[in-house]
Formats: C-alpha cells, sequence, structure tokens
C-alpha cells in the first residue's frame, strides 16, 4: 500500500525536481548562451543569434521549460551544451562507470561494516569494540575527498601498490559493451588483462567511499547484535549450549542484518553525493564527475538530468529499502 | 537469506579477489600507443565549430591545412600546399596544392575542398568563424590552385590559414553524411557527426569519442606523407596537475601538458623529461574606467599608480613557481610587434604619491570578480590574491569574489566589473588578434568591457589607422609597424599583462619530438620514440 | 541527559576539542600570529622554523591560516544548523499540528527538496547563487530543513495522540495553548539530540563544497579550500595536514558527542 502510494507520487516528485533545477539555472540571470559559444564569440551578434536558434533559446522561458518536461517524459533529456550529445547518451556513457565504483563501494563497506561488528558483538565493550567503536565515529567523520587524497597519496604514490588515478589504462583496449561495468564485460570477454586492471583501480576510490558505510554499518549492526543476543530466543537457545559464535552467526546476524539493509539502500543518497567527491579525486569517469562540470559550466539540460536522475534513484532506493525489509522480515510481511 | 554459508562464500570470494590483486604491476608499455593526460575542453570535434587548445591538437592530427607554422615558431611552412604568393597590396592569396596530398579516403585533395571547407568555417556561425571571415570570395582555377580574395589587406593570412580551424575536409565524404557548406549549415548536425567521424587528409583519423573521458586516435593508413610513429594516440581526461602528475609517474601517461613547474620538477627523473619553454599565453589585469562600478576613479594617473603598484617578479614567483616571463603588451612575446618593448615597473612610493595626487590619498575599495580556473598552470585564484596584496599596499582594497565562468564573461560584457583579471591563447599566429581584441577603439570586445559606451573618452584615437597599417605592411616592415601598435596599446594601461606563464612539458624519457607550437599546441604526429 | 552524557570519557574528550576550536575561533585574532591572508615567508616551505606547518602557494602561514579557519567554518555550520533546526521545527509543528492539505503541501516540499542528492541540491543553489560563504551556507540550509521538519512533524503527531492533550483538544483549549503548555515541550529531546551529529556532517558538506570551489571566496582560509589547494600537489603534504585534522578533529567531537547523547537519550 505505502509502496503504491510512493510510486504514484513520484511524477510529482520528478516534475517538482525538474522545475526547481529549471528554475535555479535560469535564476542565474547569466545567459545559457555563453556555456555555447564562449567567450570571444560571444561578441558577434550573428554566432549568438546563430547559437540561439539553434538551442532553442529563443523561446519565451515557460516554453522552454514545457518544452523540456515534455520531452524528458519522453526519454529525451535534450542536448548538452557543453558535450554537443543527447545527455542521455552521456549519461548511459556514463552511469555504469558510477554504478561499478557504488556497488563496489557498498559490498566492501558492509563486508568489513558487517566484519567489524562481529568482532565487537562478540566481545562487547573490550578493548577491539572500543577500537571498533572509535574506527566507527572517524569512519562517518572523515571528509570523503580527504580520505581519497589520502589513500591515493599512500597507496598510489608512496607505497605505489596500486595504480593511480582513472578506470582502466589508456593502454588497454575497453572490452566490448555488454553492462558497462568493466568487470563484468571482461569477464564476459575473458579479458583477464583488462579485468585485473580496473580491479586494481577500483580498489581505491571503493575503499574512499566505502568507508563512510562500514563506518555506518558497524555502528548500526554492532548495536542491533548486542540487542539480538540479549533476546528471549537467544537465551533459550543458549541453554541448549550452543556456543557464542554460532548464536552470533546463526541467530543473531539474520534478524540484525533486516535494519542494516535498509540503511545500507537508505545512504544510497550520501553515497551518490560521495560519488561527485570521489569520482573528482579519482578521475573517474561517472556521473558525479559530469555533474560537477556542467554546474560549473551552468550547461542546463544536463544539471536537469542529473538531478531528476538522482530523484529517481533516491525514490527507487527508498522503495527497494521498503520491499526489502517487508520480503526480510517475517513480522512485516504478516501485517 | 541469511544462512552464513552464502556470506562466507561472498566473503571467501572477496578474500580471493584481494589475494588476486596485491600481485606485482602489470608489464606496462605497449610501444604503439601514446597516451597524453589533459583536461579536456573540447566542445566539439566539427573542425569548423570546435574552438578549444585540446580542439587545436585534435584537428592538427586529423585534418591538414595549408600551411603550418615550422618548428622555429614563427616561419610558415608547406603542408597541403608547396608554396603560396601574395599580390602586392596583400587582398589576393594563391596557394599551389601538393599533387601528391590524399584524404584519408583516398581521394586527392582538390582546390574546390579548401574552397569548400574556408566557405563552410564562414557560414557555421562558430567561436572559430571569424578566421574566414575577411575572404570575400574564393577562385580554383584549377584543381591544384586556390586563389583567396580578402576582403582588406592582410600581410598576416598565411598565419591564419595556418590554424587548426582551417581544416581542409573531404567534402565528398561530409556531404554524403549530411554535412552543409551552403544552406542550412547550422542544423546539419556536424557537432554529432564529426564526434563520431574523421573525413582529413592529416596523419590520423578518429577511432573514438568519449566526451570528458578519453579520445582516441588512429594511424591514417593512407597518409600521404610520413606515417606517424605511433599507431594509437590517446588524449586522457585528466584534471589537475597532482592527477597528471601522477598518471605520469605511474606511467598511465606518456606526455602531460598542464603541469605546474613544481610538479613537474617533484617527478622522479627516470619516469618524466621535463621542457619548461616560453610561451605566448597570457594573463592580464583588466581595469574598466567606464564601468559604472568604477565610480570615475581609474583615470589614466591611477591607472599608472596601479602598474607601479603590481610588483609581477614577485606574482611570477608565488603564482608560477618563478617559471614565467614578464609581458609587456598585450602583443605576447614571439609574436610581430613584442620585440624590444620595456616592461613596466614597480615603485611603490610614487604609486601612493600619484594616488594621493588624485584624491585617493586613503585608498578605496573595490569589487574584483575573477573566474574561479586554472588556465596554462596558472591558478587565477593566486593571480587574484596576489593582486589583492600588492594592491593592498597602496590602499586600493580589491573585495576578491571568484564566478564561474559564464557568470564572468556575462558581467565582464555587460561592463559589470570595473577590475577582473582574464587569460588569452592565440588563435593563430599572428598580432592583429590582440589588436582586435584589446584594442580600445570602437567595436572591440574590451572597448565595450572597458565601459566605452559610457566613457567613450577612453578610446584610443590612433589605433585603428595604426592596425591598417600594419596589415598592409610587407613582410619587411611589419615587426616595426606592430611595435607601433603595441607601444600605443601599452600607453592606454586598460589591458595590464601580468605574467606569461612557461609552458610546462613533461614527458617520459624515450620520446622525441614532443613540441609546443604556435598554431597546433602539440604536433602529435612528430612524436616518435627515441 | 547531558551530565550523563558527560560521564563518558569519549564525550568528554570530545567537548574538550570543541572548546579548543571555539576558543581559538574567538581569540586567534590575539595570539600574535602572522596575517593569514599575507604572504610572509617563501612559498611552499616545509614545517619548521617560525612556520610550525610550513607555507602555502603564497608563502602565508600554514598554522596560523588553519587556526584562522574556525573562524569562518565554525560560525558557518553553527549557523546553517540552527537555521535549518529553526525553520523545520516551525513548519513541521505546523504541519503535524495542523494537518490535512497544509501537512500535505509542506511534506511535499520537503519530499522534493529530501530527493536530491545533498551535493547536487547544494552545488546548484551554489552555482545559482554564485560561490560564497553565505551561498553556501543558504546552500546547506536548503539540504538540510527538511530533515528537521519531518523530526518535528513525526514528533508533534505522536505527541497529538497522547490522552493529556487529545484532552486539551476536547476541553476547547485554543490551538496555541495547546502547541505551547502540550505540545512542544515534549518534542524539544530529539531536536537537540540531533544538533551536535547534524554540525558535523555540515561541517563536512561546507568543506566538500569549497573543495569543489562553491564556497568561500579566497583568501579566506576555510578548511575545504585549503584541502583544495593543497590537493594540486599532493607531494607537500603539509598543505593538507593542517586543515584535514582541523575538520576530522571537529567533526569527530560533533560525532563523538552526538552519538553519547543519542545513547543517553535513548537509554
Amino acid at each position: 500500500m505505502v509502496l503504491i502510494q510512493r510510486l504514484l507520487l513520484l511524477p510529482v516528485l520528478l516534475l517538482g525536481i525538474a522545475a526547481v533545477s529549471f528554475g535555479l539555472s535560469r535564476a542565474t540571470g547569466v545567459d545559457p548562451v555563453i556555456a555555447i559559444v564562449g567567450e570571444r564569440a560571444m561578441e558577434d551578434p550573428a554566432v549568438v543569434a546563430a547559437a540561439r536558434a539553434q538551442w532553442g533559446l529563443d523561446r519565451p522561458v515557460a516554453v522552454q521549460f514545457l518544452r523540456h518536461v515534455a520531452n524528458a517524459a519522453q526519454g529525451d533529456f535534450g542536448t548538452s551544451f557543453r558535450t554537443r550529445r543527447p545527455v542521455g547518451t552521456d549519461l548511459a556513457e556514463r552511469l555504469p562507470a558510477t554504478l561499478e565504483l557504488v556497488l563496489a563501494a557498498t559490498l566492501l563497506g558492509t563486508l568489513v561494516g558487517a566484519a567489524l561488528a562481529l568482532l565487537s558483538a562478540r566481545w562487547p565493550h573490550g578493548l577491539l569494540d572500543q577500537a571498533v567503536r572509535g574506527f566507527a565515529s572517524a569512519g562517518v567523520s572523515i571528509p570523503v575527498f580527504l580520505a581519497g587524497l589520502l589513500l591515493l597519496w599512500l597507496f598510489a604514490t608512496w607505497l605505489d601498490w596500486l595504480p593511480g588515478p582513472g578506470r582502466l589504462d589508456a593502454r588497454l583496449t575497453p572490452p566490448p559493451v555488454w553492462t558497462g561495468l568493466l568487470l563484468l564485460d571482461a569477464a564476459w570477454a575473458m579479458d583477464w588483462a583488462v579485468w585485473r586492471d580496473a580491479a586494481r583501480r577500483l580498489v581505491l576510490p571503493a575503499a574512499a567511499l566505502g568507508w563512510g558505510i562500514a563506518a555506518l554499518v558497524a555502528r548500526l549492526l554492532r548495536a542491533t547484535l548486542i540487542e539480538e543476543l540479549a533476546r528471549f530466543h537467544i537465551v533459550a537457545a543458549r541453554s541448549r549450549g550452543l556456543s557464542e559464535g554460532r548464536l552470533l552467526l546463526d541467530h543473531a546476524l539474520p534478524n540484525a542484518m533486516v535494519p542494516a539493509l535498509t540503511l545500507i539502500s537508505l545512504s544510497f543518497a550520501t553515497l551518490v553525493a560521495g560519488a561527485v567527491l570521489t569520482e573528482t579525486v579519482f578521475a573517474w569517469p561517472g556521473v558525479g564527475a559530469y555533474a560537477l562540470e556542467s554546474a560549473r559550466t551552468l550547461d542546463y539540460p544536463a544539471i536537469m538530468a542529473v538531478t531528476m536522475l538522482g530523484g529517481v534513484a533516491l525514490a527507487i532506493s527508498g522503495v527497494v529499502a521498503d520491499a526489502g525489509q517487508a520480503w526480510l522480515d517475517p513480522r512485516l510481511r504478516d501485517r | 537469506m541469511g544462512s552464513m554459508t552464502g556470506f562466507a562464500r561472498r566473503a571467501a570470494l572477496a578474500a580471493l579477489v584481494a589475494l588476486g590483486l596485491g600481485g606485482p604491476a602489470l608489464a606496462q608499455q605497449a610501444p604503439a600507443t601514446l597516451v597524453v593526460a589533459r583536461n579536456m575542453d573540447v566542445n566539439s570535434l566539427d573542425p569548423h565549430r570546435g574552438f578549444c587548445d585540446t580542439c587545436q591538437i585534435v584537428f592538427d592530427a586529423l585534418y591538414d591545412t595549408l600551411v603550418t607554422i615550422g618548428p622555429d615558431n614563427r616561419t610558415p611552412v608547406p603542408r597541403l600546399a608547396t608554396r603560396w604568393e601574395a599580390s602586392s597590396d596583400l587582398m589576393r592569396w594563391t596557394f599551389h596544392l601538393d599533387p601528391r596530398a590524399r584524404f584519408a579516403s583516398g581521394r586527392a585533395v582538390e582546390a574546390a575542398d579548401v574552397a569548400w571547407s574556408f566557405r563552410r568555417l564562414a557560414a557555421t556561425r562558430a567561436s572559430s568563424s571569424f578566421l574566414a571571415g575577411d575572404i570575400e570570395r574564393i577562385e580554383t582555377p584549377d584543381a591544384r590552385t586556390v586563389v583567396v580574395h580578402l576582403k582588406a589587406a592582410n600581410s598576416e593570412f598565411v598565419g591564419i590559414a595556418a590554424a587548426p580551424y582551417m581544416a581542409v575536409v573531404d567534402r565528398n565524404v561530409a556531404e554524403a553524411a549530411g554535412i552543409r557548406a551552403e544552406g542550412e549549415v547550422a542544423q546539419d548536425g556536424g557537432d554529432r557527426w564529426f564526434g563520431e567521424n574523421s573525413a582529413g587528409s592529416g596523419p590520423f583519423t578518429l577511432a573514438r569519442y568519449r566526451p570528458n573521458d578519453e579520445l582516441r586516435l588512429a594511424r591514417n593508413a593512407n597518409y600521404w606523407r610520413d606515417a606517424p610513429a605511433f599507431a594509437e594516440v590517446v588524449i586522457r581526461q585528466a584534471a589537475g596537475a597532482a592527477v597528471q602528475g601522477q598518471l605520469l609517474a605511474s606511467g598511465g601517461a606518456d606526455i602531460a601538458l598542464q603541469l605546474d613547474t613544481e610538479t613537474a620538477r617533484a617527478l622522479p627523473r627516470d619516469r618524466a623529461t621535463v621542457q619548461v619553454l616560453p610561451s605566448p599565453n597570457f594573463i592580464y589585469l583588466a581595469i574598466a574606467p567606464g564601468a559604472p562600478a568604477a565610480q570615475g576613479r581609474f583615470t589614466p594617473e591611477v591607472r599608472e599608480a596601479i602598474s607601479l603598484a603590481v610588483d609581477r617578479a614577485a606574482m611570477i614567483e608565488f603564482v608560477l613557481g618563478g617559471a614565467g616571463k614578464p609581458q609587456a603588451s598585450p602583443i605576447p612575446n614571439g609574436f610581430p610587434g613584442s620585440a624590444g618593448l620595456e616592461v613596466p615597473g614597480t615603485d611603490l612610493a610614487r604609486a601612493r604619491q600619484m594616488l594621493a595626487a588624485a584624491g585617493h590619498g586613503r585608498g578605496f575599495d573595490v569589487d574584483f570578480t575573477f573566474p574561479a580556473i586554472n588556465s596554462y598552470g596558472a591558478d587565477m585564484s593566486l593571480v587574484a590574491q596576489r593582486l589583492q596584496q600588492d594592491l593592498g599596499r597602496v590602499g586600493i582594497r580589491l573585495r576578491l569574489q571568484p564566478a564561474t565562468f559564464p557568470v564572468w564573461v556575462q558581467q565582464m560584457r555587460a561592463a559589470q566589473l570595473p577590475m577582473t583579471i582574464g587569460y588569452y591563447a592565440p588563435d593563430y599566429f599572428g598580432s592583429a588578434q590582440y589588436v582586435n581584441f584589446f584594442g580600445i577603439m570602437e567595436g572591440t570586445p574590451w572597448f565595450t568591457r572597458a565601459g566605452g559606451g559610457n566613457l567613450p573618452a577612453i578610446a584610443n584615437g590612433e589605433l585603428r589607422g595604426l592596425l591598417t597599417r600594419a596589415l598592409a605592411a610587407p613582410d619587411a616592415q611589419r615587426e616595426a609597424a606592430f611595435n607601433a601598435v603595441a607601444r600605443s596599446m601599452m600607453g592606454d594601461r586598460i589591458i595590464l599583462p601580468l605574467l606569461s606563464p612557461d609552458l610546462v612539458i613533461a614527458h617520459r624519457p624515450g620520446l622525441q619530438g614532443v613540441r609546443y607550437s604556435t598554431c597546433c599546441n602539440l604536433p602529435l604526429a612528430e612524436i616518435r620514440p627515441r | 541527559m547531558w551530565r550523563r552524557a558527560l560521564a563518558s570519557p569519549a564525550a568528554l574528550l570530545a567537548l574538550l576539542v570543541l572548546g579548543f576550536w571555539v576558543v581559538t575561533a574567538i581569540s586567534v585574532p590575539w595570539w600574535g600570529l602572522p596575517d593569514p591572508t599575507e604572504s610572509v615567508g617563501r612559498r611552499f616551505q616545509p614545517p619548521g622554523g617560525a612556520f610550525p606547518l610550513g607555507t602555502d602557494a603564497l608563502g602565508r602561514c600554514v598554522l596560523s591560516r588553519t587556526l584562522h579557519g574556525a573562524r569562518l567554518s565554525l560560525p558557518l555550520a553553527a549557523g546553517v544548523v540552527l537555521g535549518a533546526a529553526a525553520l523545520g521545527v516551525v513548519l513541521g509543528a505546523i504541519a503535524g499540528f495542523l494537518g490535512g492539505a497544509a501537512d500535505w503541501l509542506l511534506s511535499r516540499a520537503a519530499d522534493i527538496a529530501l530527493a536530491f542528492p545533498p551535493v547536487l541540491l547544494a552545488l546548484a543553489v551554489a552555482a545559482t547563487l554564485g560561490p560564497g560563504l553565505l551561498n553556501a551556507g543558504l546552500a546547506m540550509l536548503a539540504v538540510w530543513w527538511p530533515i528537521y521538519l519531518r523530526l518535528m512533524r513525526a514528533q508533534v503527531r505522536g505527541v497529538m495522540r497522547m490522552e493529556h492533550v487529545q484532552a486539551a483538544v476536547t476541553v476547547g483549549s485554543t490551538s496555541a495553548t495547546i502547541l505551547r503548555r502540550h505540545v512542544v515541550p515534549l518534542c524539544w529531546t530529539p531536536i537537540l539530540v540531533a544538533l551536535p551529529l547534524d554540525l558535523g556532517q555540515v561541517i563536512l558538506l561546507g568543506a566538500g563544497l569549497s573543495f569543489v570551489g562553491l564556497g568561500a571566496p579566497p583568501p579566506a582560509p576555510e578548511w575545504g579550500l585549503m584541502v583544495a589547494e593543497g590537493a594540486t600537489t599532493l607531494h607537500r603534504w603539509w598543505l593538507v595536514a593542517g586543515p584535514g585534522v582541523a575538520i576530522l578533529s571537529v567533526v569527530l567531537a560533533c560525532t563523538l558527542l552526538g552519538d553519547r547523547l543519542r545513547e543517553q537519550g535513548r537509554g
């Protein structure tokens, strides 16, 4: 019921986002044609008029907005001022890079976070627990761009263990695009040189971005694990002579994973935000870097498309969180 | 979910992956590919529409021009044309094409292709169209001869013809794809088609382009001159000196073009050879006496005082780590007319005295909006902060306000900025562009930006005549004629060049032929392994 | 609640760190440090001698800039959090109390604002208004107010269902009286607990905005801006170390304090 309500509200939400981002990009009072023709050609009225006509900027603002919304509803987000290609094409090219980064970061963060939480919950209030709690607090306190710079400096520049910025060595030929996720495409094409390089290059940005998730997961999971352990059915299980470790893994963890998974899908917004900065630091050709560059050049077809994409992604992650919770937690499902 | 086995299996897999990654670095360097790390500013790969530094490099690699500028960075040398001559009034230029010249499609380059391409450049009404703007008509008496008639004498037309935007395109291939030189040029889809294809006679062809990610060029199998040494060139997006330096140090790139000297010098010697070369690029302080916000303060005396307050040597030291040259006039070092000009000096006492005499003994505040970008190795923000310190010493207090590029352009064009800083890199080899852009005379961009609309008195009355004379001067008298132009512009003290950043080219050892060109930036075809 | 929270050594340490930065922010101009915006030495001097944290590209003292940075980051973050809380609390109270159309409208407005990934919204606002400390503050305000609106609305609706409030409604007390006497006093705790945590997160976002050039204008010694300036030349670690440690210490202190408060609030 809640799901359907959410889905029905999605168009309203998107229209609102479109209006806000269009309004913002137009409230600048800056002539978008500058982004198209550049500083020097702005002095040539013929060039400016030609560009205005070609890009539909000679129409009233309201008409431009309506046209944009109508086109966007049909999946056409217009043409980027900066790349002069359909924004949809640009995004389709860049989305997999961001997706790969975010998925890797989520996976890494969840595994590390869960491991830390288990260690912490196994011996609560011990030295290890204190360390984990310290890490959890530090993890959400370090700016992602600083974490990225530190990792890059430590592992790529100083120790020289991992390659520097970029998604793939320029000398390697990227595999044919199948999913756009390099690791999957390379594996599919059995191109292990590309797979290794792509994987090695994914480690640092994923760690920079996943750090925060690990901290979030560790914080939440530790608390819920300790609560779960104390619960009645566990007390009962203990009386049957199960070891503390088995208890934790077989009984407490499955239940505690429910809120943790919800948290992970809800922290998607933070992830996307982090992706903007991580992609900037690591020269990662994803949507985040694209958004930043678009905002800087007032490339408003691109800005609007990216914000709407972000809105849809957030809404979907909310729905997935709800659905996942309902599916994982029998108490909720029965209700 | 919840079964521990799935969890354990995934953890084991992760451990395996981690182990696999810990191994030694990949064997690198397949010498067939050359990788250039750059912050790509490509706005279009349509040679008659794109207008940017990376465009210069790419168009020079994909297309031929009639002539090009030689390694001395001033002498025109043959490219498509084996020889050329001008009429005595410098209004008719005749070019004789090399009979060997072939497009990548295999067809011979003909005079009609040249005429079609120049007409199209004018018709796209793009940022680079002004280069063809002075062409009145083009005659093609035979397939090997091009006669260009100009609207006015132009002693620098050969320099213009060497600009990569004057690219000669295979008109048959282009027209088959719907590209137009007449009629509906605006809607011919050139931005898109040239983003996926090339149609030139240059040493390379376009293999793949992903905006702000990478651009791949492949060796032109049908190239009509010596084939380039590298089978493939990749221009890789890398914003910022830190990223470019890291790519170079790790072997991920062979050439980095936008390093600052200090980052370049910090690279290990066995990984990078560094060339520091003088450049024609420069950063200038612009004063707008007629801007309403200037409140009439910027009289000639106050402008001179400002010039006297700027410590150019210290600015080069702090902004560029010493890797730059002072520049006297808006005509940059090495361009016609720049020889023998004296760089204005620093004299704080005199500056204070002049300001006091002008009634500004207690100084004044002024808004200072600048573009928040890094251009040619000089961080504009550092330049602005240094200026704030310098001018603060004579009582002129700048209120710094960084702006994104479009905002800065908009405000500057509306004469809303009493003072700002800007940057300029040449569009072609020739000095007239500087007069047409910076000269304080009716119709130029900086006449408007300096507030000439409100304060016509700032106009420089002699400049137009001096320019016309320079453009009609035969080769032997050109330097002196443009020198007079430069001195006249210096006297206005509206555009005050602050510094000319040196070009820092860092490349892996084992490469030769890496150089900067005043027409074409980085000629890719000349680069080869040692 | 505060007293119990402070019994924990971590929270005490956090409070000390925050106290240090607040005292620094107030008193640093009188410490006799070099002017944070003037070139006082050669450029890129490594730490040592007259400059314990070295000098930056313009030969300015990094230590002085880092300490003066507290005068920008702390008031900005505090202003944003308090402003967002004030706005969100008022609107949330209205939405929760009135219900109906007002509630729907305010909640959808909050949904839209929350539907933007925070950095994108802040980017769009900062790009529109132009870079600057005040504009960065407004951008972050735009990100944060709906969080408080939701918090307050949920809180008010919870309280409104309580028996004594229902009783007051039935008796016919005026809205203002009900709000003042019954609703508001019961809603404060979660807002207060959220403040320190959000303070840390606002500092993080502000530093991020400055890092990409949309925050404080130069020559302001803003921490994110300093990291951005230092990040162009990675081998000069001292440019990043000072402001990096500053951001980390403040945010960490806020997080620890917020955590302890929340635990006490719950327990």
